[in-house]
Parts: C-alpha cells; sequence; structure tokens
C-alpha cells in the first residue's frame, strides 16, 4: 500500500514530464532551424524596415550647416497622402481593382497549362522549355527593351493579326490589339505560376492516384478529389505570388512608380512616400491575411495534426 | 472544403459527362488536338519575342534601315555579336556573374528550405504564424522602398563596392525574394505526411536527420523550381548591383553591362534622351559612338546576358519531371 501511494505521485510526475521536455526539445529544434532567418531579419531588414517607418512620420529639414535632419510632425503625411493628394487614392484602388481581375485570369490559366504538361503529350520537353522563357527574358532588362521598342509592332507585323488589322481598319483593330496585347501580357507574367504549379503536381505522391484508379474513379473525380486538395498549398503559394508581385511590379503597377515619384521629387517629399509605402503596404497585408485566414479552413497540409 | 466541392461538382457533372461520352466514343484524340492547339498558340505568344530578338541580332544596320526587310535579315551580319562581345567584356563578366549567382544561390536555397521547413512542421508552436506573417511582410515591401536605409547599413558594414550586400543576405534567408522561396518551402514541406516523421523518429533520428535525410528528398521537384528561380533573378537582377557596386564597373554583373551597354546605345542614338542612371558612370564605354541601327548590337547583347540560364534551364528541366518517389506508406 505504501508503496503504490509513494508510487503514484512518481508514475504521475514520469508521465508529465517527458510532455514538458518533448515541447522545450521541439522548441530547441524549432530555434535551430529559422535562426538563420531571425538573424538575416534583424541585420538587414529590420534596420531599413523602422528607419522608413519612421522616415513616414516625419519632414525632411536642411540645415543651415547643409546637413539634413528629421522633424517629426506625427500623422500628417498619412492624412496628406489619404485626403489631400488627388492622385494616391485613385491609383490604390485601380491597382486593386486591376489584381483581382487578372489574378483568376493567371491562377487559371497557369493550373491549366501545368496539367496540359504534366499529360506526357510528344513535345512537352520542349514546350516546358517555351514556357521558361517569360521567367528568363520577363525578369530582365531585356523585357522593357522589347515591349518599350513597341510590344504591339512586334506582335502584329507578319504574325497572324496583321490580316485583322488590315481588314476591320485601325479604330476597331487598335481594341482588338489592346485585348491581345493585355492577354499576352497576362500570359508572359504567368511563367513563374506553371513553373510552380508543375512542381506542385509532380510533387503529388503515385500513390493516390494509383488508390483513385483501383478505386474506378474517372479522370474528373480524381482531379476534384486527388489533384486539387494535394495541390492546395500550391495554390496558396501561386495565390500569395501574384498578389504580391502585381501589387509590387514597378512595370504595371502606377502605385509604386507615383510613391518613387514623389520621394524623388523636386520636392524630395521622402515623409509623405514613406507614408504612402507603408499604407500600401498595410493594405495589401490585409488583403494577403485574409487570404491566410481563408486558406487556414481550406488548405490541406498532410503534414499537420 | 466539402461545400466548396460540392458547388464544384454541380457545375462540373454535366461537363464530365461529355467527357465520358467523348471517350466512350473513343474520339479522345481531338481532345488532344485541342490540347496541342493551345500549347502551340500560347507558345506562339512566348516564343514570337525571343525569334524578334534574335533574329534582329543578326541584323546589319542596312536591314534594320531598310524598310522592305521584313523578319528575316538579308544575311547573318555577325558583327552585331563580336561588337557586343567586346562592348560586354563578355569572358569576364561571365566568370564573375557565375561565381556570384552560384554562392548567392547555393545560399538562398539551403536556408530558405531550413528555415521553410521550421515553419512547416513546428507550426503548432505558439508565436510561429506570427513570425512566418512577418517574413511575409518582409516580401510584399519592395527593396526599392528600403534602399536609403538599406544602403546606409551596407554603409556602416563597409560593404559598398564589394559583393557582400549581394551575396551574404542569401546565407540568411533573405536576399532577392527571400521570403518568397521560405513560403516555397513552407508549402512543399507542409504536404508531407506527418507519419513520415513520426517513423523516423521511432528509429531515432535526430531532427536535423529527418530534415536531411527523409524529408528534403521528398520535396525535390520544389528545390529544383526554387534553384531556377533564384538563379534566373540573381542573374538579371540590376536594381540591387547598381546600388551597391555603384561605379566599380570593373567587378560588375553580366546585367549591369547589359544595362549600360543598352543605356549607352540608346542615349546615343538618340541624342534628345539622357543617359541612364548607370550610364553615366562608366568612363570608358563612353567614348565608343553608337548609331540608330546599333539596334541590332543591343539584341546580340540581350542575346548574349541570357542564354546561360537559359542552358542552365533546359539541364535541370528533367528535375522537376522526376516527380518524387513513393513515400513507402501505406495509406
Amino acid at each position: 500500500m505504501r508503496a503504490t501511494l509513494r508510487a503514484m505521485p512518481g508514475m504521475k510526475l514520469r508521465a508529465a514530464r517527458p510532455k514538458g521536455a518533448l515541447h522545450r526539445r521541439r522548441v530547441l529544434e524549432l530555434a535551430f532551424f529559422i535562426t538563420p532567418w531571425i538573424i538575416g531579419f534583424v541585420a538587414f531588414q529590420a534596420y531599413p524596415l523602422l528607419q522608413s517607418l519612421q522616415i513616414s512620420v516625419s519632414t525632411l529639414k536642411f540645415t543651415s550647416k547643409g546637413g539634413v535632419s528629421w522633424l517629426w510632425v506625427g500623422l500628417a503625411n498619412y492624412s496628406n497622402a489619404l485626403f489631400v493628394d488627388a492622385h494616391f487614392v485613385p491609383y490604390l484602388v485601380q491597382a486593386i481593382v486591376s489584381t483581382f481581375i487578372e489574378m483568376p485570369l493567371i491562377l487559371v490559366f497557369a493550373l491549366t497549362a501545368a496539367i496540359m504538361m504534366k499529360q506526357g503529350l510528344w513535345g512537352t520537353t520542349f514546350f516546358r522549355g517555351l514556357f521558361f522563357l517569360p521567367v528568363v527574358i520577363g525578369s530582365s532588362a531585356v523585357m522593357a527593351q522589347l515591349l518599350g521598342a513597341g510590344g504591339v509592332p512586334v506582335i502584329v507585323q507578319g504574325s497572324f493579326l496583321e490580316p485583322i488589322f488590315h481588314v476591320v481598319g485601325p479604330t476597331i483593330g487598335n481594341d482588338i490589339l489592346g485585348v491581345f496585347q493585355d492577354m499576352s501580357l497576362v500570359l508572359w507574367r504567368s511563367g513563374v505560376q506553371v513553373l510552380l504549379f508543375l512542381a506542385g503536381l509532380f510533387g503529388i505522391s503515385p500513390t493516390y492516384y494509383e488508390v483513385a484508379r483501383i478505386d474506378g474513379a474517372s479522370a474528373w473525380q480524381t482531379f476534384l478529389k486527388v489533384t486539387l486538395p494535394c495541390l492546395s498549398p500550391m495554390v496558396l503559394l501561386v495565390t500569395v505570388y501574384t498578389l504580391v508581385d502585381s501589387f509590387t511590379n514597378p512595370l504595371t503597377n502606377p502605385v509604386l512608380g507615383y510613391i518613387q515619384s514623389q520621394g524623388l521629387s523636386g520636392s524630395l517629399n521622402l515623409g509623405l512616400a514613406g507614408a504612402m509605402g507603408w499604407m500600401y503596404f498595410v493594405v495589401i497585408f490585409i488583403i494577403l491575411a485574409g487570404i491566410f485566414k481563408y486558406a487556414q479552413t481550406h488548405v490541406y497540409y498532410a503534414g499537420e495534426r | 472544403m466539402a461545400r466548396e466541392l460540392a458547388a464544384v461538382e454541380f457545375v462540373a457533372n454535366p461537363i464530365q459527362r461529355a467527357f465520358d461520352k467523348i471517350r466512350n466514343r473513343g474520339a479522345l484524340w481531338i481532345v488532344r488536338l485541342v490540347l496541342y492547339g493551345i500549347l502551340v498558340d500560347l507558345g506562339f505568344v512566348y516564343f514570337l519575342p525571343m525569334a524578334f530578338m534574335v533574329l534582329t541580332s543578326f541584323k546589319s544596320p542596312l536591314d534594320l534601315e531598310n524598310p522592305t526587310v521584313g523578319w528575316l535579315p538579308t544575311s547573318l551580319f555577325v558583327e552585331n555579336y563580336t561588337f557586343a562581345w567586346s562592348q560586354l567584356g563578355y569572358g569576364a563578366a561571365l566568370e564573375r556573374t557565375v561565381a556570384f549567382v552560384l554562392i548567392a544561390v547555393v545560399g538562398q536555397v539551403l536556408s530558405t528550405a531550413l528555415v521553410g521547413y521550421g515553419f512547416a512542421r513546428y507550426s503548432r508552436i505558439r508565436g510561429v504564424g506570427i513570425l512566418f506573417l512577418l517574413a511575409i511582410f518582409t516580401f510584399l515591401v519592395p527593396p526599392q522602398t528600403i534602399v536609403v536605409s538599406t544602403f546606409l547599413n551596407y554603409k556602416i558594414l563597409g560593404w559598398l563596392s564589394t559583393y557582400y550586400p549581394l551575396t551574404v543576405p542569401e546565407w540568411f534567408g533573405q536576399g532577392i525574394r527571400g521570403a518568397f522561396f521560405i513560403f516555397i518551402f513552407r508549402q512543399a514541406f507542409g504536404a508531407l505526411p506527418w507519419e513520415l516523421e513520426e517513423a523516423a523518429r521511432v528509429d531515432g533520428a535526430t531532427a536535423w536527420n529527418v530534415f536531411w535525410r527523409v524529408m528534403l528528398p521528398l520535396v525535390r521537384p520544389s528545390i529544383a523550381v526554387a534553384f531556377v528561380f533564384s538563379v534566373v533573378w540573381h542573374w538579371n537582377e540590376t536594381f540591387a548591383p547598381s546600388n551597391f557596386l555603384q561605379d566599380k564597373y570593373k567587378i560588375w554583373p553580366l546585367s549591369l553591362e547589359l544595362q549600360n551597354f543598352t543605356n549607352q546605345a540608346l542615349s546615343n542614338s538618340n541624342p534628345l534622351s539622357s543617359g541612364g542612371s548607370a550610364g553615366s558612370t562608366s568612363q570608358f564605354q563612353q567614348s565608343t559612338l553608337l548609331t540608330a541601327s546599333s539596334y541590332g548590337a543591343i539584341m546580340a547583347a540581350s542575346v548574349l546576358v541570357i542564354l546561360p540560364p537559359l542552358i542552365f534551364y533546359i539541364l535541370i528541366q528533367r528535375v522537376f519531371v522526376q516527380g518524387v518517389e513513393r513515400t513507402g506508406l501505406i495509406e
């Protein structure tokens, strides 16, 4: 009796201690894995971010000795950007609207293209090479060159569109061309997404497909019940990438260019530019947070429990 | 998830029945033909600018000014390439760029894989979610907007006019779109079944061994895709090098040489436009006089610069398609 009484608290302790120790060990392991990022963040990101936050609540003053100093102005820059500046809010709305129009197009197109390329049709190696072109050219100054050198003439001259242009005349022709131009720009910007989906598709264990086939699932059912759930982490990734890419692309997005022109214009209004920048990031971040919130219950991670 | 699936099925079931009918008639090749049609069509959109670039790079100044010459040059004008080669300093610049890109990319892929693994497999520990959102936040702040402070930061460290700002952050999960690579790996590792890790743990594997020997080989397609993106983005990067290497043109990477060459050529051919930001800095290239028809040389230089990543991709793309081995689980 005494022995059992003495043993029981001990047993409880033994049952409780491994749990705490296990948790502590997992925290240590986590620390090991993410320490590089924390160091990198503190060393290379935190200071510039904090300083730009400070700039956004200040105004630049040139002192008599030719130096510069920052004057605290509170939220004046923010209210100026929102209520005084005539362009910031319309540009912001325009950026959000165009992003939400483009994003579904890019997502659907990229997924379709990736699935087609996984089918093992003859010549897919060639097509995979072709779909890489927008990634390698699109990220370089070469792309700007090509588009700047008149993307429309490049696409029209000698191509299948030229007869259309002659038949319908320049007025309607330019409209049609505009549509084609927009479309080809969308296509050009989905190279990264196609490759991401392709990697995601090849990451799905073939076991699942085998099981589905043995159970007699049709191709469509397999897509719906195997491919989509297994691909859902990749869909989240591609969505976020498309969103950020669209919001931070200096070539196509009006807001960033406007912010930079504010900072570098004659008035050198760095404070206003900083305030606009931070509001812009916060708006994007809220949209992203909403997407992550939705993903929490709709993305399937096999490794989660 | 279930409700969405039901909705999708409601729309999709008629489509599916139509597809089944097609298959029953044995007319699958029609579907294939349509698929080919779409692929060829899309390929055309991607192919056209590339073809334009390559063909123009072989045009002589005479061809470029002659309106009757269409897409095809009348003769192969190789002088464009020899000129672009010497202006880019191609041999030495290529060596520099390959070395810089390799160091940066290996560091970025390794460190972001490590961090992404931490974010994916330890997501239940409190605070991890917030740290991850912080990482995502750094992804959506473009480097252009914080460049002044970043510049001061590197100045204090004494890293200006060296390659440190372009390679060291990469080894700590930062660098060009570093947070995006962390995100890629978080999603890839998160999709691996829990039982794998458990089985390895039961067999006595340490956390590092689970990561390095069990999990990392299984996300090979994601490693390949991260590697490719990182290579291409570092290869084409002009913003960071032009800010942190500045006028030390002797150590410029190819991307900057190309930008400089293009700006030079365009500003010389068009007296109204001013030289580019990087264009005015290099003295030794300013002496070169270019005419309006230097367009062919610009295209030749562009082809020279994008050729290495293109070849690299053709070599590595097979890794994408290998897929993963079976996980060895019986579901």
